[in-house]
């Protein structure tokens, strides 16, 4: 197996939850429980959940737009919690991220050119002008072609799709080596979706990138990625090869999630797992499974404490007491 | 005759960039029973049909040219009171933003027996009994009716707002991307509740959504939009096993699976057209690969390829 790029060790993250008119702090959510991750370099490890299951909260940790709570991030191998402010902007440089709507994540003041050549403002200490070279490679990179019809324009003047190629070649040209896309697509039309996809294969490869693809839509995680987690109120519940993941999920949650993505074909009838709409409360710890109020085939030991994740076998992670 | 039928509606809106084509000559039926999904991108003018029919576009929208049938009345020579009668009691939507279309200062209940006892001339009694029973067909606990809006989970929500569009028992309800900001899982229980609601009442629906997989599951009939124009319609048997316009074709091979072989996609190449610019010709041509020479000057006849299969395009080959 390559080298891990990242890794984190007992990530937690608790947002204060706040109550009452006075909006007084009382408690916490634990978005983000106990969570250690190894990311190979040079693979797409996909993060898929529902909405609240802290993916996002977990990607915006590795980018240190946020400070966790507890736990460690490493960066090959260097921690990246306690990096003084000269290093940090070695950091920067090594960790980009894509966010989900690039009707918001760009600035409609500055043309595209001012935009993709800011990082190498604030990196490299260049000046606004003359570096027309590399950001005309970059957004080529990025499939805006021709480049130069692009340099001047602003981002009103541009389609859904375009602006997420922007994004894409403002986050590549200090030529990162670890790219968080939050996702990246869900924002897009179908007919463009897929065109964006196929970039940041490509992308991957030509510049040698390891990608963390947040995702909510498991059919467009299996097309991204090679490792999958599979993430539940804040803990990891299952994480393995993508494929024998979709294809053999053991997790109960993992399962009910698979069986209930639509399939375009009406040749065949799906089977529908149904769960209970029963869920537990995010401001108390993870004492007993996150799961045990929808789950069907949990036991009374799922209510006393939380299941460990172990290997079953062929790199296949689960965090489940009936398996 | 047909529940709801369009025939070459045309609709368009002022805006400051000029006027939007958003529907340029859309036909299409609806039978008793049906259940026909509307499937396009954002702006291809799906939603748009859906407010025409009920007539409650924007002031800046103008519908000039066609017909909105609904059992052989045309809806856009009523008067808007006459048209008052009908929304809701005889056609019902359910809107796409639906955690903003409930009333946030009103118990959920009450908004529905509101609907009953405007439209249907009930004792509160009665309009409660019925409420009652509504809530339990859409797998609401009538429990919850007394609560407000904001104390529903937004699946709760999307379940209050199909209770809304069933209450007066309306010959077709028209359900605009019904499920399209929920959770996978919630998802799937409102699917499964439609579904049941179709089969208990063989309720006649117009389904309108971007995703090809969901209409595929919910539609025995789909009519693919493109830029204003239906570009092709059939059975949803006979369209996924051989889609006929490449707007279709490409459609298909944008959506990854999440079973089966993993194949590379390919997409469509380009990007929709803007719908300010009027070409004389088919407005798939700039991203067709499948182009004739007249493609880009002639605009294609709508017309029967096969039995109860329609296509707009000059590419596609007649086998009746």
């Amino acid at each position: 197996m390559s080298d891990v790029i990242v890794k984190t060790t007992n990530l937690t993250k608790n947002f204060p939850a706040k109550k009452g008119i006075f909006r007084r702090s009382n408690g916490c959510i634990y978005a983000v429980h106990d969570v250690n991750l190894e990311i190979p370099e040079g693979k797409i490890f996909g993060l898929v959940g529902e909405s609240g299951s802290g993916k996002t909260t977990i990607g915006n940790l590795l980018v240190r737009l946020i400070e966790p709570t507890c736990g460690r991030i490493q960066l090959n191998g260097q921690d990246i919690l306690d990096l003084k402010k000269s290093e940090e902007i070695h950091f920067r440089r090594k960790v980009q991220m894509i966010f989900q709507d690039p009707y918001e994540s760009l600035n409609p003041r500055l043309t595209v050119y001012e935009t993709v050549a800011e990082p190498l403002i604030i990196q490299e200490k260049r000046s606004m002008h003359g570096n027309e070279k590399e950001l005309l490679y970059a957004l080529e990179s990025a499939g805006l072609t021709p480049p130069q019809d692009f340099l001047y324009r602003y981002p009103h003047e541009l389609s859904g799709g375009q602006r997420q190629r922007v994004a894409i070649a403002r986050a590549l040209i200090i030529r990162p080596k670890f790219v968080v896309a939050d996702e990246p697509v869900s924002m897009l039309d179908v007919s463009i979706r897929v065109s964006v996809l196929n970039l940041m294969l490509e992308l991957k490869d030509n510049f040698g990138l390891t990608y963390l693809f947040i995702t909510h839509d498991l059919s467009i995680a299996r097309y991204m990625c090679d490792w999958l987690i599979v993430m539940y109120q804040g803990k990891i519940v299952e994480s393995g090869n993508t494929e024998e993941v979709i294809q053999h999920p053991l997790h109960p949650y993992t399962r009910a999630l698979i069986s209930a993505v639509p399939i375009p074909d009406p040749m065949v009838k799906r089977r529908r797992v149904e769960l209970s709409e029963a869920m537990e409360d995010t401001s108390k710890p993870p004492l007993r499974c996150r799961f045990y109020p929808k789950c069907e085939t949990r036991s009374p030991i799922c209510e006393r404490e939380y299941p460990e994740f172990n290997d079953k076998g062929h790199a296949h992670f689960v965090a489940c007491h009936g398996v | 005759m047909a529940v709801l039928e369009l025939k070459s509606l045309e609709m368009s809106y002022k805006t400051q960039e000029g006027t939007v084509r958003a529907i340029d000559g859309a036909s299409l039926r609806v039978e008793k029973g049906d259940t026909v999904g509307i499937v396009g991108e954002s702006g291809c003018g799906k939603t748009s049909i859906g407010l025409s029919i009920l007539r409650l576009l924007p002031p800046n929208a103008t519908i000039h040219g066609g017909q909105i049938l609904f059992k052989g009345q045309n809806l856009l020579s009523l008067s808007g009171k006459d048209m008052r009668r009908i929304r809701w009691k005889n056609i019902s939507m359910i809107f796409q933003a639906a955690m903003n279309a409930l009333d946030p200062v009103y118990r959920v209940g009450d908004q529905l027996i509101e609907a009953l006892v405007e439209h249907q001339n009930l004792t509160k009694k009665q309009a409660s009994d019925k409420m009652e029973a509504v809530f339990q067909l859409v797998g609401l606990d009538p429990g919850r009716a007394r609560n407000y809006p904001h104390e529903y989970s937004g699946g709760m929500k999307q379940r209050a707002i199909i209770a809304m569009s069933l209450i007066c028992d309306p010959d077709i309800i028209i359900a605009d991307e019904a499920t399209t900001a929920l959770d996978v899982l919630v998802q799937d229980r409102i699917l499964a509740s439609i579904e049941k609601i179709k089969a208990e009442f063989s309720m006649t629906m117009l389904y309108i959504s971007h995703d090809i997989a969901v209409i595929s599951e919910v539609c025995n009939k789909i009519a693919v939009m493109y830029a204003g124009n239906i570009v092709e319609h059939g059975d949803t048997m006979s369209l996924f096993k051989a889609p006929l316009h490449p707007y279709t074709q490409g459609l298909m091979h944008s959506f990854p699976k999440i079973h089966g072989k993993l194949e590379r996609l390919e997409g469509i190449p380009g990007e929709p057209p803007r719908l300010t610019d009027s070409s004389p010709g088919c407005r798939f041509f700039p991203r067709c690969q499948q182009s004739l020479k007249k493609c880009n000057s002639i605009r294609p006849e709508f017309k029967e390829i096969e039995e109860n299969h329609w296509v707009a395009c000059h590419a596609t080959r007649r086998s009746l």
